[in-house]
C-alpha cells in the first residue's frame, strides 16, 4: 500500500541507471472497481513524459524508487493523456468527490494505492486532516484514519467542466446508481459547473428526472451550462408543468429557441401550461394526464395505458371524457380499479362521476390546500366549458403547501 | 351504468354542471407575453419576467447597499474616526483612491464568484493544493479572528454606552448569537440587527450639520497629503484593511455563490459591486467628515473610547448623540458577530470538504461547529480582557487586516486571470492594470509601516516625529 502523497516523492530509474522524478500517475478508470495504474508521467528538461506501466520492472517502496526497463519508450505526454485516462494529482487530488454510500461530497486530500500483483491500482480516497499532515510534513508525519478513507468503488469524482464529458474525460459513471432525487441533493451542494457536469455523467432519462428535482434556481444555472440541443433534450424528458417553471424563467429569446427545436407533444403541453400565471391551479398543474372517452373497455384502456407509461408521468388517476374528440370530463378512473375490475366493462360503469374540478384561474395555494384536503392522488383543472385542461397532483399541491418551498419540485405520489 | 341519483344531495354528477358556472378569465390575471403561435395570438401568464424600473436597479443595488451598511463595523467606525479625530481632511485623498480599487477587488470578487460557482478558499485549494491552502486559511482565520474580537469588543463598548457592563452585555451576546446561529434563527434575527445600523446614516448629516470647512474638505479630497509619521502611515494601513478587508472578499464572493449568478448572465452583479464600493466609502467618507468637524476641530485628536467617537453625531441627535451611536454600534456589531465566524467556518470548511453547515448533527459536524464556536469564545473572552484599550484595539485590528490584504488580493488577480477557470470573464489589460495597481499601492503602503515598526524594535526610528 502507497499514498499518492508519497509516490510523488519516488524517484523513476531505468536499467542504465537515469533518474526522473515522478509527477504523476495515470490511470484507466472504467477499466476496474480499483483501477490499475496504466501510465507514469515525469518531466524530462520541462517536457511532460510518460510511460506505460508494462514498462516496470520493479516497485521498491523502502527505497522509495520505481525501475523501468528504458526510459527511451517514454512519449512525449504534452497535455493530451490517452482517452479515458485520468491522471491522479493533476484531476483527482484536491478536487470534489462524491461519495456514492455516504451520498455526501468531500475533497480528495490523498490517494491510497494498493499492490495487486504486478499491478498497482488505486483503492480509496483520502479526505481526513491526517493526509493534508502528511504532505504539509513531506511524509514525516505518517498517521492516518480509517475513518476518512473512502473506498473507490463507491466514489465519483468531479472537474468542474459541464464540457469535460464530451472532450472524452474518464470519469467513473457511478453516479447513476443513485435516484434522480439523491443526485439532486448532492448537486445543490456542490458548486453549478460541477452539478452541471455531474449531470452529463448520467443517461438523458436519469438526467432529466435529477434535473426536475432540483430546486429552479439551481435548475437555471445548470440548464444554461449545457448546448442547446443538450438542453432541448433534456427538457423534453422532464415533466411539462417543471419543464415550463423552468422555461418560463429563461428569458423570451431563449425560451423561443428551445420551444422551436423541442418535440411538437411537449411543445404544445408546455406552451399551453405557459398560458397560466404561475401562482395559479394552471400554473401547477401537469396536462400529460391520460383521458379516455367514457365508452372505452376496461381492456382498451389497460393497454392504452401502458403506452401512456413510457411517453411520460403516470398518475394514479385517469380522467373520463364525454367522447373521443371531446374533452368535457364526465368522471375520473382510479388506476387500481382500472386492474382489478372486468376487462369487458366500459369506463362509464366504474368511473366516479362526483369530481371537485379546480378553475385554472383559482390561487395556487387555495388549490393546493383543496387537492390535499380531499386526499386524492390528482384534482382535475377544467375551463368554463367542463374541458379537462390538466390535474393538479398531490405532490405539486404538496411542493405549494410546503411553507417557504416555492423553488422545489415534488414526484413521489402521484 | 351507475345511476346518477346515488350522489349525496346538492351534488350532481359533473357532466350534468352547466357551462359558463366558471369564470374565463379573472380580470386580475397577469397579461402576460402575447406572442403568435401557429396564426393565433396567445398571452403566456407563466413567463417569470425581469422587473423593470426602479423594481429593476433596488434588485440590482439592493444586496450591496444592505452588505455595505453591515460592512460600517465597529472596526470600521473606530478607524475612520480615528482617522478624522487626528488628521482632520488630510487622509480624505486616500478614501478617494480606495474607492475605486475597492470598487475594482469587489468587482473581481463577484466575476470569479460567478464565473466559477466557487468560494475563494474553494479556489485556492483546487488550484494552489494544499501547503497555500494551509497558508491562506491562517492568513483569514488571522484575519477574521480578529474582526470577531473587533465585533465583541464594539458589543461591550455599545452596552456601556447604554449603561450595561461589557461583562454582562459580551457574555450574553456570545450565548444569544452562538444559539441563533446553530439554531437557525439567525437570518430572521439578523434583519433587526441590519435595521439597528441604519442609523449610521446619521453619519452623512452630520458631516453636512458639523458645518465643515469645505475648501479643506475639497482639498482634502483631491489633493494628496503624503505624511512620513509613524501613526500617519498606521492609520492609512487602517484605513486600507478596514476598507478592502479580506473578510470582505471572501464574503463577496460566496454571497455571489449564494445567490446564483451564473457566468451566461454575469452583468447586473457588476453593477451591485460597483454601486455597493462607492456608495460604502461614502458612507466612510461622511464618518472622517463628522469626525473631523466635530473633534478635530475641537482640538481633540484621540479617541480612547466609544463615549469620544459618538461626539461626531451631536451636531444631528445632541444630547442624544450617545444614545443613537450605541444602537448602531450594538446593531453593526451584533450582525457582523454572527455572520462572520459563520462565513469563515464556511469557507474554511469548504477548502478542507470538512461537512459543513448549521443542519448537520453535532457529531457528523464537529469540525465545523467546533470552528464556529471558537471564533464566538475567543472574540467574547479577548473583549472581556479588564482594562482592554478598546479603540486602539479595533484601529490595530484593522492595520493586521490590512497587512494581510496583499495576500488575498494575490491570490484573488492570479486566479481571475486563469482563462482555464473564468474563461471570457477574465480580466481585461484595464481591470489588470487598476488591479495591479492596487496590489503594488497597498503593498507599499504596508511594507514601509512594517519596514518602519520592525526598525523602531531595534531603536532606528525612520519616521518624521
Amino acid at each position: 500500500m502507497a499514498m499518492l502523497s508519497e509516490l510523488l516523492r519516488f524517484e523513476v530509474t531505468d536499467i542504465k541507471g537515469a533518474s526522473r522524478r515522478l509527477s504523476d500517475l495515470g490511470i484507466g478508470l472504467l477499466d476496474h472497481d480499483y483501477p490499475p495504474v496504466t501510465n507514469l508521467y515525469f518531466l524530462e528538461r520541462e517536457k511532460l513524459l510518460r510511460i506505460a506501466w508494462s514498462q516496470v520492472t520493479d516497485f521498491d517502496k523502502p527505497r522509495k524508487r520505481i525501475t523501468v526497463r528504458s526510459f527511451d519508450r517514454a512519449e512525449t505526454a504534452h497535455d493530451d493523456v490517452p482517452e479515458g485516462e485520468v491522471l491522479l494529482k493533476r484531476d483527482v487530488l484536491d478536487g470534489l468527490i462524491v461519495d456514492l454510500l455516504g451520498r455526501r461530497t468531500t475533497r480528495a486530500s490523498d490517494l491510497q494505492l494498493v499492490q495487486d500483483g504486478d499491478d498497482l491500482r488505486l483503492h480509496a480516497v483520502d479526505a481526513g486532516l491526517s493526509a493534508m499532515l502528511r504532505r504539509l510534513t513531506s511524509g514525516i508525519y505518517r498517521g492516518s484514519r480509517k475513518n476518512d478513507l473512502y473506498d473507490w468503488k463507491y466514489v465519483e469524482f468531479l472537474r468542474g467542466d459541464p464540457q469535460a464529458v464530451e472532450s472524452g474525460a474518464g470519469y467513473r459513471l457511478r453516479i447513476g446508481r443513485l435516484t434522480g432525487g439523491e443526485i439532486a441533493q448532492i448537486a445543490e451542494y456542490l458548486p453549478y459547473l460541477h452539478a452541471a457536469e455531474l449531470l452529463t455523467l448520467l443517461p438523458n432519462d436519469k438526467a432529466a428526472v435529477a434535473l426536475q428535482a432540483m430546486s429552479i434556481q439551481r435548475q437555471i444555472q445548470v440548464i444554461e451550462e449545457f448546448e442547446e440541443s443538450e438542453a432541448v433534450e433534456l427538457l423534453s424528458r422532464m415533466s411539462p408543468d417543471i419543464a415550463t417553471d423552468l422555461i418560463g424563467r429563461l428569458g423570451i429569446a431563449t425560451m423561443k429557441t428551445f420551444l422551436a427545436a423541442m418535440p411538437n407533444r411537449q411543445k404544445e403541453r408546455i406552451i399551453k401550461l405557459l398560458q397560466y400565471p404561475e401562482d395559479s391551479a394552471g400554473g401547477i398543474m401537469v396536462n400529460n394526464v391520460v383521458r379516455f372517452d367514457r365508452m372505452t373497455a376496461v381492456s382498451t384502456a389497460r393497454e392504452k395505458l401502458r403506452d401512456h407509461s413510457r411517453d411520460g408521468d403516470l398518475i394514479s388517476i385517469v380522467f373520463v371524457t364525454e367522447n373521443a374528440d371531446s374533452a368535457i370530463l364526465v368522471g375520473t378512473v382510479r388506476i387500481r380499479d382500472l386492474i382489478e375490475k372486468d376487462e369487458a366493462e366500459q369506463l362509464e360503469d366504474i368511473m366516479e362521476p362526483y369530481v371537485t374540478t379546480l378553475n385554472p384561474f383559482d390561487p395556487a395555494l387555495d388549490a393546493a390546500y383543496k387537492v390535499i384536503g380531499a386526499q386524492v392522488a390528482a384534482m382535475p383543472v377544467t375551463d368554463r366549458d367542463g374541458f379537462l385542461l390538466g390535474a393538479v397532483t398531490i405532490d405539486a399541491a404538496i411542493a405549494r403547501a410546503i411553507p417557504g418551498n416555492e423553488t422545489r419540485s415534488l414526484k413521489v405520489f402521484a | 351504468m351507475k345511476p346518477r341519483t346515488e350522489g349525496v344531495e346538492g351534488l350532481e354528477p359533473i357532466h350534468d354542471l352547466g357551462a359558463g358556472k366558471l369564470p374565463e378569465i379573472p380580470p386580475k390575471a397577469p397579461a402576460g407575453v402575447r406572442v403568435n403561435y401557429r396564426g393565433r395570438g396567445i398571452h403566456l401568464r407563466g413567463l417569470r419576467l425581469p422587473p423593470k424600473g426602479i423594481w429593476k436597479w433596488l434588485l440590482i443595488l439592493g444586496p450591496g447597499l444592505i452588505a455595505t451598511s453591515a460592512g460600517n463595523d465597529a472596526g470600521g467606525i473606530a478607524t475612520y474616526s480615528s482617522a478624522g479625530a487626528k488628521f482632520g481632511y488630510d487622509l480624505l485623498w486616500v478614501m478617494v483612491v480606495l474607492t475605486l480599487s475597492f470598487a475594482i477587488v469587489q468587482e473581481m470578487c463577484t466575476r470569479l464568484g460567478a464565473a466559477t460557482g466557487r468560494g475563494l478558499l474553494d479556489l485556492i485549494r483546487e488550484q494552489f493544493g494544499i501547503g497555500w491552502t494551509l497558508f491562506s486559511v491562517g492568513i483569514i482565520i488571522i484575519a477574521n479572528g480578529g474582526v470577531t474580537i473587533s465585533e465583541f469588543v464594539g458589543i461591550g463598548a455599545a452596552s456601556e454606552l447604554l449603561g450595561v457592563s461589557r461583562y454582562i452585555s459580551v457574555p450574553i451576546a456570545a450565548v444569544v448569537l452562538w444559539y441563533l446561529v446553530i439554531f437557525g434563527s439567525y437570518a430572521r434575527v439578523e434583519k433587526i440587527f441590519l435595521l439597528m445600523t441604519l442609523v449610521f446614516f446619521a453619519y452623512p448629516i452630520a458631516a453636512i450639520l458639523g458645518g465643515p470647512d469645505w475648501t479643506a474638505v475639497a482639498k482634502g479630497a483631491t489633493v494628496p497629503t503624503i505624511k512620513f509619521e509613524k501613526e500617519y502611515i498606521f492609520i492609512l494601513v487602517g484605513l486600507l484593511g478596514t476598507t478592502i478587508t479580506p473578510y470582505i472578499q471572501i464574503f463577496q464572493q460566496s454571497s455571489t455563490v449564494e445567490r446564483g449568478a451564473a457566468r451566461k448572465h454575469y452583468g447586473t452583479e457588476r453593477y451591485d459591486a460597483y454601486a455597493g464600493s462607492v456608495f460604502s466609502n461614502l458612507m466612510s467618507m461622511s464618518m472622517i467628515i463628522a469626525t473631523a468637524a466635530t473633534l478635530y476641530a475641537a482640538g481633540q485628536h484621540e479617541i480612547g473610547s466609544a463615549a469620544d467617537a459618538a461626539k461626531a453625531l451631536e451636531p444631528v441627535a445632541g444630547s442624544s448623540a450617545s444614545l443613537l451611536f450605541a444602537v448602531g454600534l450594538l446593531g453593526a456589531s451584533l450582525l457582523a458577530g454572527g455572520v462572520l465566524p459563520l462565513a469563515t467556518s464556511y469557507a474554511v470548511s469548504e477548502a478542507f470538504g470538512i461537512p459543513k453547515g448549521v443542519n448537520l448533527d453535532f457529531r457528523r459536524g464537529k469540525t465545523f461547529f467546533g470552528l464556529f464556536t471558537a471564533f464566538i469564545v475567543i472574540g467574547s473572552v479577548v473583549a472581556l480582557i479588564p482594562g482592554i484599550p478598546i479603540f486602539p484595539l479595533l484601529v490595530g485590528i484593522q492595520v493586521l487586516n490590512g497587512v494581510l490584504l496583499p495576500v488575498i488580493l494575490v491570490f484573488i488577480l492570479i486566479l481571475i486571470n486563469r482563462e482555464k477557470l473564468t474563461g471570457g470573464l477574465k480580466n481585461s489589460r484595464v481591470y489588470n492594470l487598476l488591479g495591479w495597481g492596487t496590489f503594488a499601492i497597498i503593498t507599499l503602503a504596508v511594507a514601509i509601516f512594517l519596514a518602519g515598526s520592525g526598525l523602531d524594535l531595534i531603536g532606528i526610528d525612520i519616521f518624521a516625529q
